[in-house]
Order: C-alpha cells, then structure tokens, then sequence
C-alpha cells in the first residue's frame, strides 16, 4: 500500500516535471532574469570580497540584474561551500571559490560536507596572488639560500608565523621544509594581520602570506622577503627573485580564486557568465583595480578550471600527506 | 610645529563640504542602523559598506568612520534602554546604565555616555595626532607572553565586577571559559566541543551569547510579573544629567579616557579590556560601592569613555601599519583596498591628505554624534513609553534580524534563544552574566597567547616573569588578589558585594 503510494507521488513528480522542465530551459535561454547570489566564505573586507564585489559589479551592469555578495563566513570557508553545494543549480548561486576551499580543505578535513569535484560545476578562474616568504630584519638571511643555510645550521630554531593552521599559509611553509630538508617551528596565527603583526614586533622570524598583505610592509622596508612564488616578478616588488630564479623550481604555491555554480548548472548558463566574466576580465580598470594589490586577473575555460581544481587537489593531498598535517 | 601644519591639512580636507556631509550622513546611518538591538558596530559597517563603494576615497573612509562611532553610540543607547549590548565593550554599560533607565533615569544616562564619548575622542584624536608612530611601535613590544599576563590581570579584575556571591561570580568567569573553548583552537586547527556542527567550528558569536544572556533573559523575566514594566513607564524623569551627575561623572571620564587610549593601541582584546577595566576602577575608587550595578552614573561615564577613546586609538595600528587591530578595522581595510588604497606603512606619506583628513573628520564625527543625539535622547527615552506588550516583540524581533545580519545564519538565530533561556535561568538562580561575557571573552585569547608564548620559548614559562612588561602586569594581578584577601579591604569588598 505504502509502496504504490510512494509511487503514486513519483508518478506525479515526474509527471509535473514534464511540464515544469520547458519552462525552466525557457528559463535558462533569458537567463538571468532575476537577481544573482555570489557567496563568499569570508566577512567582508579582504581580497576574496574585494574580488567578488569588483567583479559583482561589472556582473551585475552586463546582465542589468543585481548581484547580490552575500558573506558566509564559517569553518575555514566549508559553510559556503557546502551552502552553494547544496543550492538550486539554476545559475542563480554563485559561489567565489578560493583556491584553498576546493583543492586544500578537503584533504586536510576529511569529514567536510561537500566533494570539491564532484558537487560545482566550475565557470572561470578569476584572480591569483602569489604567495612571499618575508623574514625580520633581526634574521641573518639576505636570501633563500641563505635561510636554509641557517635553519640547517640552527635546526628547529627558525621559527614561522602563519594565518592558521591548515590554511594555505601554513601548508606552503610545511611544503618549503620538506622539500629542503628543513627544521622551522610554525607558529600558527587568527589570520594574516595578528600574524604579520607578529612577524614585524620580531615575535617570530618568517611568514608565509600573500603578496596582497606583504608588499605594503616590504615596501616600507619593514621586514624583508626572501622569494616570491609567482612565475614572473611582481611589478609591486620589482627586487624580489622568483622561486625559481632562486632554484626552487618546486616551490609551487599560487593561491587563486574561481568562480563555480552548483554541480548540474545547465551548460548553457554556466557558458554565458563564462563568457561574461571574460570580457569582465579584459577591462584595463578591473585589471588595474586588482593589481594594486597584487592580484593578477584571470580567466578560463570551465574545462580548465576543473583540470585546474583536480591537480591542485592532487598536488595538497600529497603535500599534506608528507607533512602529517591533518585537522580530522 | 608638524603637528600644526598636518591638522590643519586634516582640516582642510575634513572640512570641505561634501566630505562633512558624508561625515554627517555616516554618523546620522550608524546610529540609525546601530540603535536597532543586536546591532553592534561590526554589523552596522558591514551592512553600509557597499553604501561608500561609489563615493571618492577621502568620502568614503570618512563617512565609514562617522559610520562607526554614530553605530558605537547607537550600541549604548540599546544597551542602556533595553539591556541589549551591541557589542562586548557595552555589556558593562548594560549593567549602571540599565538601572538608571529602570529608575527613570535614561536620559541621564544617555546624556552623559555622549558627553564622556566626546571627551573621550577629542583626547584620543589629540592623541593619534600627536603620536600614532611610537604608539604603535610600543603595542610591537606586546608579545604572547604579556598579552597573557595583561588577561590573566583582567580575569583577577573581573571578579570585583560581581554583584552577589562571590563564588558565583568566580563560577560564571569559569562557565565563560569553558563557553570559549567551543570552536577551531588556533593552535592545532582541531575543532573542540562543536559537536560535529560546522556552524560552531568559529566559536560561539558574541553577539549571540550576550543577546540571549542579557536582552532576551531580561524579557522573559520582565514578563514573568505583568506590573514590572511601570517603573520604566511612570515616570522619565529630567532628560540631561544634572549638576550632581556631572559632579560625580567627571573623574570617572577623566580615568576611562586614559585607560582607553592606552589599551585601544593593543591589537585584539584592547578594546574590550578599556570598558570592564575602567568599571573595576571606578567601583574600586567609589566611596560607597554598593551602589554600582543599581544605576551608579560613575558606571556608566567611566565604561563609556573608555570605550570610545579605545574605539579610537584602535585605529593605530591600521593607521600606521596597515594592520587592522579587529573586526571593525579589518572592514575599514576593506573599503580601502575596494577605493584602490593598499593599507600599509606608506599611505601616511603617499596620501596625506587622506590621513589627516581621517583623523580631523574623526573628531568631527564624535562633535557631529554629540549635536545629533542630545535632541535624540528624548525620543529614546520616550520609547519607553511604548506599551510593553508592543514593545518586547519589536525588541525580539530586531534581535533576530541582527542576529541574522551577522553571518547571515539561522542557525544563531536559535542559538541566541537557547542563550535567552539560559539567562533567565540564571537571573532564577542571581547568577551575573557580566563575569561570564567576560571570561568569555578573554579566555580563548588567553589560551592562545599562553600556548603561544609556551611554544616559542619551548616550553619555558619563566618566559612570564622575564619580560619586564609581563612582569609588572602579573605583579599588579597579586597585588589585586592580595588587595581582595586583606582584611580590611575584605570589608570594603563584602560591602560591595551585599545586596541593600
């Protein structure tokens, strides 16, 4: 009885989805035809915000929709991700997806609630900064030879300031002592600022962080940085070698930002804001914008995004592997 | 004189008449954003950020700052008429100035928290003016090993804050500490006591905590006794603190706006430190403490100078490093960065008149808070005149929407009316939530700085008494113990805590 009742409601299910299913593909071909959601994993204020809004902007003035940033902080970014995962995949929810969220999280937190490759449908990369390694001036070092050098020569002296455990600040700083053999002490921090704060004050020794939240202190001569890990040198830091003008070719640490959907976005949707956001990332004024702060403007294909997403997800499994970082 | 000649460009650029107007806009948005309970000054800005996006960069930063302190006033004002701190800062002006409103007497206390505000930021301003650069590099000295002694310092001081029992005010700063355990340590990166819910893993909010606490146990218990409200109702009394009111007021501002500028400068607990401690200080001081927690006005001008003079140094370490200091700061880095600006050490010398232009227009701001609430104060306090039964489910209902805006969770919506029930269960069992909000809040910096300071001395605790300024800070947290256990200070103490 239960089971035919079940089947009953099926039936109509499927039934109402028949007609439903020409209205929503209607849908899709005037898409967008109402306002857009872009959730972002942080508070406001910072570079993922920064970006979602400069690029929520130019969004929101091609598709004559607004586009609405909406903040969900929480759990190192997991309660966007799984928020997003679990939306409407209409193309009305966006996601920004920093590089940490889809390829990192997930290998140090097992139990997250969301697949990054299987539960978004991936649209364009957006933005990248690179990541510094700065030291205190206090630190007999002029170079990243020179730190491994000393470090090898002090073992476990040498400490380093990062903006959380398991953030990609901290991974980058454990990739650097395995692959040269090194001993430093992490000395994990609430974010960026308590820990650049604490890198200035001589607290610690080294931090890893971003060029968005370092050049301003290099520039000012404040503290000094060692290496950069961007292909080419920033124009921000002109001086600073390249990690592999420095010979560590392997030091590869990019942090980019992406833009994805819910898995199950009709292509056609996912193609049109793909489209969109590469003429959005054309514009001299929202390159000029980013790369104040050393951000570099990006775009892709979806199709790259998601080669992007799976190798970089490989690349931090193993990295967090070797290191025996875990936050399960 | 330098000091001239860069206010005077400060002035020129604060002055000119749109960004004044932006100024006033800002002040008039934040307290009208602010005064809605649970709307502390981190919700209010992140609410109007995208307001400033359009305007020029000087307008901007300018409006945001008017924005903050008319939304730090507004925090004060919910927090004296309905016992809804805003913000951690204000939950100690919840406990003098919720009694005064109680006893008909809102005006006063929202006239003087002004007044003391104004002061308070035209010291702190003169102060940023003169010297921002060697004040941040005195908070750099402020290692893990002093944060934890100048914590552990508070905590010894929070105990004074009780009104009743002794033990169980030392058993709700406990209670706070455990409550602060909640969420991702900072040190593994493990989650504790989240009960495998993602929504916990970032602690539990303060907003939500204090909401419930304070506000929503306030309102269960004043609906337990239908008659309870007509002391708000029969009488208002005089709207402006009178003779004797800033007779007593004065000193205790005097004090607040000196500890409030010196503990704004540290990064992180500062701020909140500058309100319970100025409190412990002015009911250490008093003559007759008993009064304090049944509407003393030194407990309210005190906390209030403190507070704002704090709210205003805490822009050093943005100002001068680029660095922001806590929430509210980090918002401001994120609408210069939006304007193009890079936060960091050179924009004093790239931008100038950006700089000063700020610093002016923060004391333009506190004059303009000043002219703007003075007239406001009669119509808050007339708001108490609204019948309760209409006024609790406007209240209950803006708590939710504040609570809401935050994070934009349902999740604390719930959370903060399982804190309501709590509350009331301890207002049942005279148990103060002061103490709690307290160890609450400095509890996980504690940790943090303790564990810190362990890991980089390598498991050294003499690292505490080594550094001369750790030192003093743990030598005046003994003082304070020896202070309470002395007999005769033991009288004045068991004084305070009696109930009349």
């Amino acid at each position: 009885m239960q089971f035919s009742f079940a089947k009953t409601v099926m039936g109509a299910v499927l039934l109402a989805a028949q007609f439903i299913a020409p209205v929503v593909q209607a849908q899709g071909s005037a898409y967008p035809n109402k306002a857009i959601k872009l959730i972002v994993p942080f508070p406001p204020g910072g570079a993922a915000d920064t970006i979602a809004r400069i690029y929520g902007e130019k969004l929101a003035e091609s598709f004559r929709q607004p586009v609405i940033v909406e903040n969900k902080p929480g759990a190192g970014t997991a309660i966007a991700a799984e928020f997003v995962a679990r939306s409407a995949p209409d193309g009305y929810t966006l996601s920004l997806a920093p590089a940490g969220q889809l390829t990192l999280l997930p290998n140090l937190n097992k139990k997250v609630a969301y697949d990054p490759l299987k539960d978004f449908a991936p649209v364009s990369l957006l933005a990248s900064v690179p990541y510094i390694i700065a030291a205190n001036h206090a630190l007999p070092v002029g170079n990243a030879r020179e730190l491994i050098a000393h470090a090898k020569a002090h073992p476990g002296k040498v400490t380093y300031a990062s903006c959380g455990s398991g953030t990609i600040c901290h991974l980058s700083g454990e990739l650097f002592k395995t692959q040269n053999g090194i001993d430093l002490l992490h000395v994990p921090y609430k974010g960026s600022a308590p820990a650049i704060t604490a890198l200035l004050g001589g607290e610690v020794d080294l931090a890893f962080d971003t060029l968005t939240i370092l050049s301003p202190q290099v520039k000012a001569g404040k503290v000094k940085a060692l290496v950069i890990t961007s292909a080419e040198r920033s124009p921000l830091l002109p001086n600073v070698p390249t990690a592999k003008e420095a010979g560590f070719a392997d030091f590869e640490v990019d942090s980019w930002f992406s833009l994805v959907a819910p898995a199950g976005t009709p292509k056609d949707i996912v193609d049109k804001l793909n489209a969109t956001l590469g003429q959005i990332a054309r514009q001299p004024e929202v390159r000029e914008k980013l790369a104040t702060q050393g951000l570099s403007t990006l775009s892709s294909t979806p199709e790259k995004l998601a080669e992007l997403i799976r190798s970089d997800y490989a690349r931090w499994g193993k990295v967090v592997e070797t290191s025996g970082a875990t936050l399960d | 004189m330098e000091l001239f000649s860069n206010l005077s460009l400060g002035l020129s650029t604060a002055l000119s008449f749109t960004n004044l107007g932006y100024c006033f806009l800002g002040v008039l948005l934040g307290t009208l954003i602010g005064v809605l309970p649970g709307l502390g000054p981190v919700a209010t800005i992140a609410m109007l950020l995208p307001v400033t996006y359009g305007l020029p960069p000087d307008a901007a930063l300018i409006m945001l700052a008017g924005i903050y302190y008319g939304a730090q006033y507004g925090g004060s004002t919910t927090a004296i008429l309905v016992n809804l701190p805003g913000e951690s800062s204000s939950v100690v002006t919840c406990l003098d100035g919720y009694a005064m409103a109680r006893q008909g007497r809102a005006g006063a206390a929202l006239g003087i928290a002004a007044l003391g505000s104004f002061f308070a930021g035209t010291v702190a301003t003169l102060i940023i003016a003169a010297a921002a650069a060697p004040l941040a590099e005195f908070a750099l000295k402020f290692g893990p090993a002093e944060y934890f002694s100048l914590m552990l310092l508070g905590l010894v001081a929070a105990v004074v804050l009780a009104q009743g029992d002794v033990f169980k005010a030392v058993a709700m700063v406990i209670l706070g500490l455990v409550l602060g355990l909640v969420g991702v340590d900072v040190n593994s990166g493990l989650e504790r006591f989240t009960f495998g819910l993602p929504e916990l893993a970032d602690g539990i909010n303060f907003v939500v905590l204090s909401m419930g606490l304070f506000g929503i146990a306030e309102i269960i218990a004043n609906l337990e006794h239908s008659g309870a409200r007509d002391v708000f109702a029969h009488k208002i009394g005089k709207l402006w603190p009178n003779r004797q009111d800033m007779r007593q007021a004065w000193k205790p501002v005097l004090r607040g706006t000196a500890l409030g500028s010196i503990l704004g400068i540290l990064p992180g607990g500062g701020a909140v430190l500058s309100s319970f401690s100025s409190y412990t200080l002015e009911k250490r001081l008093a003559g007759d403490p008993s009064r304090f927690g049944k509407g003393a006005i030194e407990g309210v001008a005190g906390p209030e100078a403190a507070n704002n003079a704090g709210a205003q140094t805490s822009f050093i370490p943005l100002l001068v490093m680029g660095l922001p200091s806590n929430a509210v700061m980090a918002l401001m880095v994120g609408a210069m960065m939006i304007h193009g600006i890079v936060p960091g050490p050179q924009v004093m010398e790239e931008r100038p008149a950006l700089f000063w232009g700020l610093i002016v227009s923060m004391w333009i701001g506190n004059l303009f808070l000043v002219l703007l609430n003075m007239p406001l104060i009669g119509l808050w306090a007339r708001l108490l005149k609204v019948p309760y039964r209409l006024l609790y489910p406007i209240i209950l209902l803006f708590c939710c929407v504040g609570v809401y805006s935050v994070n934009n969770s349902a999740f604390e919506v719930g959370l903060t009316l399982f804190f309501g029930v709590v509350g009331y269960l301890f207002i049942k069992l005279k148990c103060e939530p002061a103490p709690l909000l307290l160890g609450f809040v400095l509890g996980p910096m504690m940790e943090e700085n303790l564990r810190r300071a362990m890991l980089l001395s390598r498991g050294d605790a003499s690292v505490f008494f080594t550094r001369p300024i750790s030192l003093c800070l743990l030598l005046f947290a003994i003082a304070l113990i020896l202070l309470l256990a002395w007999p005769k200070a033991r009288e004045t103490r068991e004084a305070a805590f009696q109930e009349s």
